[in-house]
């Protein structure tokens, strides 16, 4: 019984962390239709920021600070200089500009890091009781951080004024241009939120993986199907597919093969895909 | 008399325009016969280095091709030919682990595997377009990429799998040992290129153009948009499937990431850079970028990088691949040297004082 529940809450940890780069990348889905390969890469930066900051010798939390504003930033405004002038531009060519993206964040990565993997210390080191187990107290403090951030997004993009235009310029950019609303002011936003989003993750997960220059890539294929099964653009449905699917993808390994419920997973969203696709599709929606 | 003259010229016209496009077909087959006479004669006579280099980019060419035909002509975009392609390479390799080594057989069935795998990616042609279709092109190669690791037994897990048989299950031609196999892939190569350049010339690759273009129209217009999307889907699984079955005999070993999403992306990016709407572009993309991978691999670690300054290049600068980015080149410095040719008559026109009626058309005819 014991290892079920540890297995349900490794599930959260890894939900809740996924649910930060999905949502993320649903955000920049939503407002510019962009699938956003990079979107790991962004995620390993903000680990690095951590381990960057930790051997400094200051603390975790201001290594996460300082790594989600500096990768956010940097990271989303030169998206929005390489992407911008492909906005009008094939779906195609914008997959390869993130792509590119990608490749040279790595090698850049391997180059100034070394690829070799870098341990880096959880900010609290107690453990609490479950059962018979001893679980790490900073599992659950990443989920809290999670719902903490998730819950801000969905009320800031229900609520604030700048949620308010990212909503409107991703149903009809023309018109809330019309309307006011400064255009590309917002679509610098959605650049910086989404590359924020995915370097807290980063920041938050790095004690759980360690650093290694390929880290994104193997959390992005997880994000892409979470944006797809969340519907693309849903920031609340790509929050809880996410969460939905690390504790379905953890609970199902203690019974099954894992490469089994992965084919399942896989094939539940491509129905879901199917059917949504007969539907049409929305845009941003919370 | 005057009407009669109105009547002829067009007629007169029509007929330049023929014997022009004739003769410009004339010369792309000519060109395109002596570039497989050079393909299949000149690396055999450097020895077996070349043939055998030049023989992956061959392999490599075809699933870019399939990915080509899909994205330029239904414009789909299909990230999951790797799973057309490794799974063809499994069958292979799955059936000669059981006993199965006549050639024939193992070409049959490895191509029928891979058509089998296509046609889900045609359901998903006709349920979905655009980013849909990617999206679940992406999630299905990614699920096949887990099969070995499930069927561990059967398909050999991480350790991936051998192809048993040696030389019979290739015909008798050896891939290490003289130009045979290379011959052999150079003749597939050519079959599928020129099937696909009668297919693309007929009046049904030209629907399919109609189709890429404007598929509202084309529907409008009476054609059956998801019949020919289908169609298409099954041909370039059919080509992405010989390669699969091409690669289990050239490298005798098949593994798990045949099936999996870096192969496919990497087709993908092979048949945008060479050029979707031609038939040589996913060729030369294969043979350019793995060439350049290669070079880089050998000559600095910085290849990925390199790699990724690559494709921003083509983004922004030749959004059409390489081949489309030298026709338009072509146009922009024929229509430059008419211009000239213009403003010099215009020029000489004004010295001699031609008078109006006398004006002499040159350039931009169409």
């Amino acid at each position: 019984m014991d290892a079920i529940w540890v297995a349900a809450l490794n599930g959260l940890v890894v939900g809740a962390s996924l649910a930060l780069v999905a949502a993320g990348l649903a955000l920049l889905f939503g407002v510019l239709d962009i699938l956003n390969f990079a979107q790991g890469d962004f995620f390993m930066l903000g680990a690095y920021a951590v381990w960057l900051i930790l051997g400094l010798g200051l603390n975790f939390w201001i290594g996460l600070a300082v790594g989600v504003v500096a990768v956010g930033v940097v990271g989303g405004l030169t998206l929005m200089l390489l992407l911008w002038p492909l906005r009008h531009r094939s779906h195609a060519l914008m997959l390869l500009a993130t792509l590119a993206i990608s490749l040279i964040l790595e090698q850049l990565a391997t180059n100034v890091f070394g690829a070799d993997s870098k341990p880096v210390a959880a900010p609290v080191s107690g453990r609490i009781p479950i059962g018979h187990t001893a679980y790490p107290v900073y599992y659950l403090l990443v989920v809290a951080a999670a719902a903490v951030i998730l819950l801000g997004g969905y009320l800031f993009l229900r609520y604030a004024k700048y949620g308010i235009w990212l909503r409107a310029v991703a149903q009809n950019h023309r018109m809330a241009g019309l309307l006011g609303v400064p255009v590309v002011r917002v679509y610098a936003l959605a650049f910086v939120a989404g590359s924020g989003l995915a370097a807290v993750a980063g920041s938050l997960l790095a004690p759980l993986t360690s650093v290694y220059p390929t880290l994104g890539l193997d959390i992005n294929l997880d994000a892409f199907v979470v944006v797809i099964a969340g519907g693309l653009g849903n920031f609340r449905g790509a929050a809880v597919i996410a969460l939905a699917l690390g504790i379905v993808e953890s609970l199902g390994s203690t019974w099954i093969q894992g490469e089994a419920v992965r084919i399942l997973v896989f094939g539940l969203v491509i129905v879901l895909l199917i059917v949504r696709a007969q539907r049409g599709r929305g845009a941003v929606r919370v | 008399m005057g009407a009669g003259v109105a009547a002829e010229r067009p007629a007169r016209g029509r007929s330049d325009r023929e014997r022009r496009s004739r003769n410009r077909r004339l010369l792309g087959g000519a060109a395109a016969l002596a570039g497989l006479a050079a393909l299949v004669v000149v690396p055999a006579a450097y020895g077996q280095f070349l043939p055998q280099r030049l023989s992956d980019y061959l392999i490599f060419s075809l699933p870019a091709l399939a990915v080509g035909l899909i994205a330029g002509h239904a414009r789909l975009i299909n990230v999951g030919v790797g799973a057309t392609f490794g799974f063809s390479a499994y069958t292979v390799a799955i059936l000669t682990q059981h006993g199965v080594l006549n050639p024939f057989v193992l070409m049959a069935a490895s191509i029928g595997a891979g058509i089998v795998v296509s046609g889900l990616f045609a359901v998903y042609a006709v349920v979905a377009t655009g980013l849909e279709y990617l999206l679940l092109t992406l999630l299905t190669t990614s699920a096949f990429f887990s099969l070995p690791l499930l069927f561990k037994g059967f398909a050999g897990g991480e350790n991936g799998l051998r192809v048993n048989g040696a030389v019979d299950v290739s015909f008798g031609l050896d891939p290490l040992t003289g130009n045979g196999f290379y011959w052999l892939l150079c003749g597939v190569t050519a079959f599928w290129c020129a099937l696909s350049w009668y297919l693309l010339t007929s009046r049904m690759g030209r629907v399919m153009v109609a189709i890429g273009r404007n598929p509202e129209r084309a529907s409008a217009m009476g054609y059956s948009v998801r019949g020919y999307r289908v169609g298409v889907t099954l041909y370039s699984g059919a080509i992405a499937a010989s390669a699969g079955w091409l690669y289990a005999l050239a490298h005798a070993f098949v593994f798990e990431d045949l099936l999996g999403l870096p192969d496919s992306v990497n087709f993908v990016l092979y048949s945008l850079i060479g050029g979707v709407d031609y038939i040589l572009g996913p060729l030369m993309g294969a043979a350019g970028l793995r060439y350049l991978g290669e070079y880089l691999g050998q000559h600095t670690a910085q290849s990925q990088f390199y790699v990724g300054i690559a494709l921003l290049v083509v983004v922004y600068l030749l959004p059409a691949g390489v081949i489309g980015g030298v026709r338009r080149l072509w146009e922009l410095m024929r229509r430059s040297r008419h211009e000239k040719a213009d403003q010099v008559l215009r020029a000489g026109r004004r010295d001699r004082r031609l008078p109006a009626g006398r004006r002499v058309r040159f350039g931009r005819r169409r």
